[in-house]
């Protein structure tokens, strides 16, 4: 029997059961469309909507009661809040406290709800009426809150907030409250302030703390991270100077906790590269890496920095520590399989280019070598690996790589012509082998695109070295006829330049010979002109070989 | 993005953004930036790099191992805000990286040629969440206090009948000693058809 089915039979398998909330609701509701205006039954139905996380029909239930109380309207934004429409909440809990000023729950609520819409000044107002109610509350509230605590917390909150003033942020005065907290109202201070989710008004409120309390590890940490937070919010707006300025300040700080530290000045470091200072950004990147030398993701933005300011020679250390370290540790989309991997290749692929593009051949050879290592199947890397051998001067590994890559693509016509690349070309009959040899393979796979784009890429390479070949003989007569004018007739030797003037003669028909070959391979319009004026120019330097008795 | 703009590391006036405006090295800049007259830090619109360096990951505020649906969602915030004005980078910037990581092979590229904002780590991730602001997180983590009415003895203002006083109304019919189906059934029993040969006898 398959596991599958033993296991089925072993495990009991839950029913789905209705909640209480679920059942009450349904009785709740039948009782309203059966026409009951209850305002308490129609109350008692939010309540089970609002338990059950069903805020829309929870509600339209509040909704419907037709005069409505404090607790209701209490009710109504503790759902808005849950929906995080925020200022909805606020009127809502304004209206309620309107209604009974005498209720802690409201008052605590309008109060954190203002401070989270950053709503300082209000707030500041608000709290000594918190603290009078807890005053007449007896000793724990309904949460389970202490009422002495909760007060102190609320004084607490009430300097905090007198720190927040503009002119108290450039000039803080000493608050003995914030000054002398205990390391537990502290913790209960900042705990408040991380869960307001609104990053201006955390921000704002971590620097007046941290200015209050310049002493304080944690309040500082806190203030280093929302700043961190924050410049990264900036920063996926691309807004990386703002970014800077809001880091910048923190740039010296040592009192963070080593990640935060690294993190900041990555950023740091991000902001400088994203705003061309390419210098600032490997100073900050480098300092990064001083605190974490294992963390790949540095030493790939410190290769790239040096890239950016065109230093390749020093990107390349970065870039192969890059490599030594990207492991599992570096996150990766959760959809794309061997996703390390494939990164790998194509930062060493990209890294080939951009050394190709400055003709530094063994650098790039060095590279695709490694990105072959990772697929030693994939055609296209070994084709260019085969072309990097042949750029370093390497035919054997050349030759070698061009096996491979048959093995892999043995019918590929282009193949026959990357063999003609391993033909080191030194004289006329090398070039006349060549052209013969295109001039064969054109033939034998006619119509074939790639072949026949190759093969006039090749022909237009052979094209200069023919043009060498015939200003080379070309001076060799210059030299000639030069003495035969500036001597006088008994003095030359004409046996001797006639034996010359016929091995000039014989090397020109030979090269005259083979730009005829190459005329009918030559395709476009500026090769066949070139072409043309070669030989018309070796005609006449035949013909001026003759007239010298050759 | 335009490439054009003024090079910070070039014209030496990278720290007159952090520090309060100087008039003498506003005279020594003079002609290069237009200076502000009040004592605010001098703000300078900084050249940033083009698109293909910036990277798809920057441009659309994308962590690098952002699924299909997070691109989604921070391409559509992104067009909104640049709509908006709320943002500098060109709508036709931002339909580019989201055109770019959604083919697996120029993602990867990218990603090979782009910034890291965050560590290996992703300690900028973990302060998000710790925050409240991290991709699809409830911004607000502080609990309401909630006070609910004490409605469970309630009683509806309907007349509901008293439970016992219906039972005790109720009258039981009593059971006649004569049960009229015996005779029916022996009727029935009289009226089937008797076959002699299926009586098995007893032995």
């Amino acid at each position: 029997m398959p596991v599958v089915e033993v296991l089925e039979e072993v495990l009991p398998v839950a029913e789905p059961v209705q909640s209480q909330f679920e059942v009450a609701a349904q009785i709740l509701d039948r009782a309203v469309q059966g026409g009951c205006q209850d305002a308490n039954v129609l109350y008692m139905l939010a309540l089970a909507h609002k338990r059950q996380g069903k805020t829309n029909e929870a509600r339209s239930a509040l909704r419907k009661i037709s005069r409505p109380d404090a607790n209701v309207i209490l009710q109504m934004g503790l759902l808005s809040l849950e929906e995080g429409n925020l200022a909805q909440a606020e009127g809502e809990f304004q209206r309620a406290r309107q209604m009974d000023k005498e209720s802690y729950e409201i008052c605590y609520n309008l109060l954190l709800t203002q401070l989270t819409l950053g709503k300082i000044e209000e707030c500041t107002k608000l709290i000594p009426d918190a603290v009078e109610l807890l005053d007449r509350s007896p000793g724990t509230l309904p949460g389970g809150a202490y009422a002495p605590d909760e007060r102190r917390f609320l004084q607490l909150l009430q300097s905090l907030l007198q720190q927040c003033d503009e002119t108290m942020l450039r000039d803080p005065r000493f608050d003995p409250v914030l000054s002398e907290m205990t390391p537990d109202d502290e913790q209960r201070l900042l705990k408040v302030v991380r869960s307001l989710g609104q990053l201006d008004v955390v921000h704002t409120l971590l620097k007046a703390l941290t200015a209050s309390r310049p002493r304080s590890a944690a309040v500082r940490e806190a203030y280093i991270e929302a700043v961190l937070v924050k410049a990264k919010d900036v920063m996926d707006r691309c807004n990386w100077t703002e970014a800077e300025l809001l880091l910048r300040p923190l740039a010296n700080d040592r009192s963070a906790s080593r990640a935060n530290q690294v993190a900041l000045l990555n950023l740091l470091g991000c902001c400088a590269c994203l705003t061309q200072d390419f210098d600032g950004a490997i100073n900050q990147f480098q300092n990064a890496l001083k605190l974490s030398d294992r963390d790949p993701r540095l030493h790939q933005n410190l290769a790239l920095a040096h890239e950016l300011r065109s230093d390749l020679q020093s990107a390349d250390a970065h870039w192969n520590r890059y490599f030594d370290l990207l492991d599992q540790r570096v996150p990766a989309p959760p959809d794309v399989p061997k996703y390390l991997n494939s990164l790998a290749y194509e930062s060493m692929s990209r890294l080939a280019s951009r050394y190709s593009e400055k003709e530094k051949w063994n650098n790039a050879l060095g590279y695709v070598q490694r990105a072959a290592r990772l697929r030693p199947d994939d055609p296209d890397t070994l084709e260019r690996l085969f072309h990097l051998y042949n750029h370093a001067k390497r035919p054997q590994d050349a030759r070698q790589t061009l096996n491979d890559l048959r093995r892999l693509r043995p019918t590929d016509p282009q193949l026959d012509l990357y063999e003609l690349d391993l033909v080191e070309v030194k004289g006329l009959a090398d070039i006349e082998k060549l052209l013969m040899e295109i001039d064969r393979i054109l033939k034998r796979y006619p119509g074939d695109a790639r072949v026949e784009e190759r093969a006039v890429t090749m022909v237009g390479n052979v094209i200069p070295l023919m043009g060498n070949l015939c200003d080379q003989l070309t001076e060799q007569m210059g030299k000639v006829i030069d003495q035969v004018r500036n001597l006088p007739n008994y003095q030359i030797n004409w046996t001797a330049v006639r034996d010359v003037m016929r091995d000039l003669l014989r090397e020109f028909q030979k090269l005259r010979r083979i730009v005829g070959k190459c005329m009918p391979l030559v395709t476009s319009d500026e090769h066949k002109r070139i072409v043309r004026d070669l030989a018309e120019h070796i005609d006449k330097k035949m013909e001026a070989c003759r007239s010298m008795g050759a | 993005m335009s490439d054009f703009g003024l090079r910070i590391s070039d014209c030496g006036l990278k720290d007159q953004l952090f520090v309060s405006f100087n008039p003498k090295s506003a005279i020594r800049n003079r002609g290069r930036v237009k200076m502000s007259k009040s004592a605010e830090p001098v703000m300078l619109d900084l050249a940033s790099l083009p698109r293909e360096q910036v990277g798809p990951f920057l441009l659309l505020g994308l962590p690098k191992e952002s699924d299909k649906d997070r691109i989604e969602s921070n391409w559509a915030d992104r067009l909104k805000w640049a709509r908006k004005n709320l943002m500098k980078v060109p709508l036709e910037d931002i339909n580019w990286a989201r055109d770019i990581l959604n083919d697996l092979d120029k993602r990867i590229r990218a990603d090979a040629a782009s910034l890291n904002l965050d560590t290996t780590e992703s300690v900028l991730q973990t302060l998000a969440r710790r925050f409240g602001v991290a991709a699809g997180q409830p911004g607000r983590a502080w609990q309401p206090l909630d006070s609910e009415k004490a409605l469970a003895d309630y009683m509806p203002p309907a007349e509901v009948p008293d439970a016992a006083a219906v039972r005790a109304a109720l009258t039981v019919p009593q059971v006649p000693e004569e049960l009229p189906a015996v005779a029916v059934l022996l009727e029935r029993l009289a009226q089937m058809p008797l076959d002699p040969w299926a009586v098995v006898l007893p032995k």
